[in-house]
């Protein structure tokens, strides 16, 4: 279990667990009454993909593909693909023995390449010094739902007795008041929030709901806003 | 003629075009490159667990197969239910008019969205127009080719224009003081995996 450090509205803090909020299950696919296997496996050797067959054969090798099969490799084709580990290959195609270098590509709304540079290390800015912080900026929920995606929901659970009292008091005060409650990372309190290092940072807006002594605090994470791309749109 | 989103409220059908909206097109997005030592784009791949073979892109293939071994073809698999029962097949949605049933912002708030989609209108319901004026927000059945699950969509306006959020359901647990969160050494990967989308 994930853990969240936060604070209330006093800018008391404590740290509480963070839950997974599946989707509901939906059909897979099958056939009834018959157990199926999902297989990854080889579906041709590489002297069987497009490029060595051109240098085989000729761009036009269509023909020989039907008399002779020879894009099939009988000792290599249909062995079952297990466990792998990712590597690279050069421009050559050889393979790469040490850590490669990495380039940033930053890309326009309309496609177009911004700008390459060395990519940059970003520090989370939740953690267990710095809480995720309850802004006070309040936000009708009709108001959101309107204005962001909500990309992601995180449900918040209490560990002990004390943590229950915290987080039900939050969320009963968002339940009664119709409202969101924008959260801030970092030290000031006003960033988005990033939750794990090199991660994407988030607009965190907190949602409560209670029904008796129970409750739901949902943290929903939103990195989209609902509106129509802008020629010369800036990257947030 | 392009597919239309067609939805009914009190009897009056609402039509619409549409186009997907998503964060690239608003933000534009970032990608790491690899390079060699030559400056020039590497290219991913893999190596198998024994170490005897490097398996390219393109190279591998997918499939289900039986208990016998046998390949089993995609168009002969069906939807099953948690039971293992075959479920009916739901069509497509498009150019077919939907009921509105209006809703309150948590319905929505609580489904994860798959997908965005901005309106244009072709055929407008005046009495639709203004509740989404006023900030209605409604929630249809939405399905963009026929397979064994409709997406919930959820249609709402705001002052950049009129928006379809398709969805997948889901349902929050209750928390009670009795159910305390526990600690686990196996849930940390999948929770990380979830929250980096890398979609900058």
């Amino acid at each position: 279990m994930r853990k969240l450090h936060m604070t209330n509205e006093n800018q008391r803090d404590a740290t509480v667990g963070m839950l997974t909020l599946k989707s509901d299950p939906t059909p897979r696919m099958g056939l009834p009454g018959v157990d199926l296997e999902y297989c990854r496996y080889v579906g041709a050797a590489e002297s069987g993909l497009h490029t060595s067959l051109v240098q085989a054969l000729g761009e036009d090798y269509a023909q020989a593909l039907v008399d002779g099969d020879p894009e099939i490799d009988m000792e290599y084709v249909g062995q079952r693909i297990g466990r792998s580990d990712r590597i690279y290959l050069s421009h050559g195609g050889e393979v790469l023995h040490h850590a490669p270098e990495e380039l940033e590509v930053i890309i326009n709304p309309d496609g177009s390449e911004r700008e390459r540079r060395a990519p940059k290390e970003v520090l989370a800015n939740v953690t267990e010094e710095i809480p995720a912080r309850w802004t006070g900026k309040r936000i009708k929920k009709r108001d959101v739902v309107r204005r962001f995606v909500l990309t992601r929901s995180v449900p918040l659970q209490h560990v002990n007795g004390l943590t229950y009292d915290f987080l039900y008091g939050m969320a009963k005060d968002l339940h009664d008041s119709d409202e969101m409650m924008l959260m801030g990372g970092g030290e000031s309190g006003k960033q988005p929030l990033i939750l794990i290092p090199n991660g994407s940072p988030y607009r965190g807006l907190l949602e409560g709901r209670v029904d008796g002594e129970r409750y739901i605090l949902l943290l929903h994470l939103s990195n989209m806003e609902l509106k129509l791309p802008v020629e010369g749109e800036k990257k947030e | 003629m392009a597919r239309q989103i067609n939805v009914i409220r009190d009897g009056a059908e609402s039509i619409f075009d549409f186009k997907k909206v998503d964060r690239a097109k608003l933000y534009g997005k970032r990608k790491r490159v690899v390079l060699d030592e030559a400056g020039e784009s590497c290219v991913k791949a893999e190596l198998s667990e024994d170490g005897s073979s490097i398996i390219r892109s393109g190279m591998t293939m997918q499939a289900y197969f039986d208990p016998e071994g046998e390949w089993v073809e995609s168009s002969r698999m069906v939807g099953l239910d948690e039971e293992g029962k075959p479920v009916e097949k739901v069509p497509s949605t498009l150019g077919v008019g939907q009921e509105l049933e209006e809703v309150e912002p948590g319905a929505l708030s609580q489904n994860q969205t798959i997908a965005v989609y901005h309106l244009s209108p072709v055929d407008f319901d005046e009495g639709l127009k203004k509740k989404l004026d006023a900030g209605s927000i409604f929630r249809f059945l939405i399905n963009y080719r026929a397979d064994y699950s409709a997406e919930i969509g959820f249609l709402l306006s705001n002052d950049a224009g009129i928006f379809v959020l398709a969805t997948k359901s889901a349902t929050p647990e209750w928390c009670e003081l009795k159910s305390v969160a526990v600690e686990s050494f196996t849930d940390d990967s999948e929770v990380d995996d979830d929250l980096d989308f890398e979609m900058f």
